[in-house]
């Protein structure tokens, strides 16, 4: 890294350096990402969704919420934390799976922190289902 | 299981946006939005980084710093250049920084060694309210200009070829009427010369006309030529005012509030032979506009988010931005700067009610993908800037601060701090502060070069029966976390002294005197036996914490004889004694 933004206060005097660490001056922040529904049958079809597994890299920790919604529904959540992975590795990619059982068309996923400990990735969000019956 | 069907929903390639404003990249439609994230250089949506204070701009009155708004951050040479305002006293003041924000000059450009950087000159006085400030950079000299109309703060400039560096007021004979002072709204280095705008000498009577001035200003010594003129005049509309002007590639695009005019020459028609390149959206804000790689220039219009390469045509970022997003920003408060870490150009937005600044959208140069709104920095930001060391490179900060803190074997001079530290790396340091009485006393700096991994440090030469708290951050590289603490885990109180022993037993089991008592709990203390002929005990032994009894040898004859104990623990006032019963052997 040859250099940094930094941005200064309008409401004081404080220089403040940017993409340092993953805490705040200020109010904290969270990770939260929100995906674009699929639809595995096509857009008629219909599915029993099973499981939503996120697959989430972290280096330091992990305290996150994971949330499947079918059909723009919000289902139960899954709440999900771990320290840092085992010694001797730097990173780990954990599975964080959330059974849902859910039938509907279109299916998404939302992934919060609910604390930063570090380096978080979404690497990626697979999920299973039944097929019910495809689209026309 | 693993014959049922299985899909995706990532990866995650592009297309970042907001739920509340939602944005189309064509085939890239993995995320519907995405806060606080980013997709970094290969494609990865990764969590954005924090944020951290640098340094602290104090006033010319000591403390308490009095400085409210920070209204211009650029490089100078190698260093940076900040202009801040108070509206306690009134005054804008200049500062020039280290370019890597561990440290300040003065003005004879000696490093201070702190990071509550003083003033080196004061450039204005008697204004209650800040605005914009903008600094052109020449060879080691500064012409700086208040983004204000009139003619009551005049354009200065700051010489750091003498030492100590002078600040003065810029003049030039621009009417014919003689050298005086000089009253520009903005001011930009292109092509070796200083440019301003927003003219005025002292007897013009608009001082707020689309008037772009071009200076032979002494930016390379000796070799400049006295010839400042005009360069060029136009008025379209009494409406029409230059709002900024940005070198990008090899032009200088000078935007209007309703137009953006290419400056390739330098003579004195330069401006006037210029064709508009953009008639319909000039510049939202001072701040607007900034240049990209490869001679692009990124700018928010009023239309929302353009580029221009050359002589254009432009080209809109975002065309299906609604117009609540488009209408947000207004002259005051869109700041663009290009991101070198993340080849982005972003526009920041202080929102005017809450007074947070938000990323209001990004440009992935080097993808073309545009990545939207993204969450709050968290506080009020007028300005940004890319800075780059010249002389060295940033090295990153800790991870995170410390957590998790508990204080125990807390005695009368000593206590033991433990924590959990945020960051491993092997260059990461630890600094460790207390102070007394909790709330109010100056912090003791115990020691800042706790080293990486390690959990714990005992604090000494405490009072007895005082109230203490520690505090404890992470250092990296100059930079350091927020404190850990003072929460109620980094609080405590010093004893007076320890609980002493109970029940201390003399029996007589013939060939010895057994002594035993019952240990206070206290953890870490030892016990002092004493015995004796009654009057006369001496210490006989410093048995093991834990240890409840000893055997000790008669005397010859027959006597009386006593025994006590007590409890000790470096760094704690030894226990009363506990006695014991009296017995004739």
């Amino acid at each position: 890294m040859a250099g940094f933004l930094c941005v200064a206060e309008s409401a004081g005097g404080r220089i403040i350096r940017t993409g340092v660490g993953f805490t705040q001056v200020g109010d904290p922040y969270q990770f939260d990402v929100y995906t674009q529904d699929d639809r595995p049958l096509g857009d008629d079809g219909e599915a029993e969704f099973r499981w939503v597994t996120v697959l989430l890299k972290h280096s330091n920790g992990y305290n996150v919420i994971v949330q499947p919604i079918v059909d723009g529904i919000p289902q139960l959540v899954g709440s999900f934390s771990g320290g840092p992975p085992p010694a001797g590795t730097l990173e780990e990619v954990v599975r964080l799976r959330v059974w849902l059982m859910a039938r509907g068309n279109r299916i998404a996923a939302k992934v919060t922190s609910v604390s930063l400990l570090g380096p978080l990735e979404l690497v990626d969000i697979p999920y299973g289902y039944v097929a019910i019956r495809s689209g026309l | 299981m693993g014959e049922l069907p299985t899909k995706r929903l990532g990866p995650f390639l592009g297309g970042v946006t907001d739920a509340a404003n939602p944005l189309i990249v064509e085939g890239k439609m993995s995320v519907r939005y995405a806060r606080n994230a980013q997709l970094d250089g290969v494609g990865r949506l990764i969590v954005r980084g924090g944020t951290q204070l640098a340094l602290t701009l104090k006033d010319d009155q000591g403390a308490p710093a009095t400085v409210t708004s920070i209204v211009a951050l650029t490089p100078f040479g190698d260093g940076v250049l900040a202009v801040a305002h108070s509206t306690v006293t009134s005054k804008f003041y200049l500062y020039w920084l280290k370019d890597d924000l561990t440290d300040w000059y003065n003005s004879s450009k000696a490093l201070q060694g702190t990071l509550t950087p003083a003033p080196i000159g004061v450039l204005w006085t008697g204004v209650a309210t800040p605005s914009p400030v903008l600094i052109a950079e020449g060879l080691n000299v500064a012409y700086i200009a208040h983004n204000s109309p009139g003619t009551t703060l005049n354009t200065q400039k700051l010489d750091t070829t003498v030492t100590p560096a002078t600040l003065t007021a810029f003049q030039a004979n621009l009417d014919g009427a003689g050298v005086a002072n000089t009253y520009f709204r903005g001011v930009v280095s292109f092509q070796q010369h200083l440019w301003g705008w927003g003219y005025g000498s002292q007897t013009a009577g608009d001082n707020d006309r689309p008037e772009l001035a071009r200076f032979s200003t002494p930016f390379f010594g000796a070799m400049a030529q006295a010839d400042s003129f005009v360069v060029g005049h136009r008025v379209r509309s009494i409406r029409e005012r230059i709002v900024a002007g940005v070198v990008a590639g090899q032009m200088l695009y000078l935007g209007t509030n309703f137009s953006i005019w290419p400056i390739t020459g330098f003579g004195r028609n330069s401006w006037d032979k210029s064709r508009p390149i953009d008639d319909s959206y000039g510049f939202a804000g001072v701040r607007a506009a900034c240049a990209g790689p490869n001679s692009y220039l990124y700018y928010w219009s009023h239309r929302g988010p353009m580029r221009v390469l050359g002589y254009g045509p432009p080209e809109p970022l975002w065309p299906r931005i609604a117009n609540t997003i488009a209408g947000l920003v207004n002259e005051q408060n869109v700041i663009t700067v290009y991101n070198q870490n993340a080849d982005q150009i972003v526009w920041l937005y202080q929102d005017q009610s809450s007074g947070r600044i938000s990323r209001l959208c990004a440009y992935d140069v080097l993808r073309e993908a545009f990545l939207g709104p993204d969450g709050d920095i968290g506080l009020g930001v007028n300005v940004a800037a890319f800075l780059q060391p010249v002389y060295g490179v940033a090295g990153p900060g800790p991870l995170g601060p410390p957590i998790t803190p508990s204080t125990d074997n807390i005695g009368s001079t000593v206590a033991l701090a433990h924590w959990v530290n945020g960051d491993t790396a092997a260059d990461t340091l630890s600094q460790l502060e207390y102070r007394t009485p909790q709330g109010s006393g100056a912090w003791t700096v115990a020691s800042s070069t706790i080293a990486s991994g390690v959990t714990s440090y005992q604090l000494t030469g405490l009072n007895a029966s005082t109230a203490y708290e520690w505090r404890l951050k992470h250092v990296r590289n100059g930079i350091s976390t927020t404190y850990l603490g003072p929460v109620a885990g980094t609080q405590f109180v010093t004893i007076g002294q320890l609980n002493p022993p109970t029940n201390c037993v003399l029996t007589d089991v013939v060939a010895y005197g057994k002594i035993t008592w019952v240990n206070s709990g206290e953890s870490g203390v030892s016990t002092q036996v004493w015995f004796g002929i009654s009057g006369q005990e001496t210490l006989v032994q410093t048995v093991d914490p834990g240890v409840a009894s000893y055997y000790a040898n008669w005397l010859s004859g027959s006597h009386l004889y006593h025994a006590q104990v007590r409890h000790v623990r470096t760094g704690s006032t030894p226990s009363n004694y506990a006695s014991s019963n009296s017995v004739t052997h």
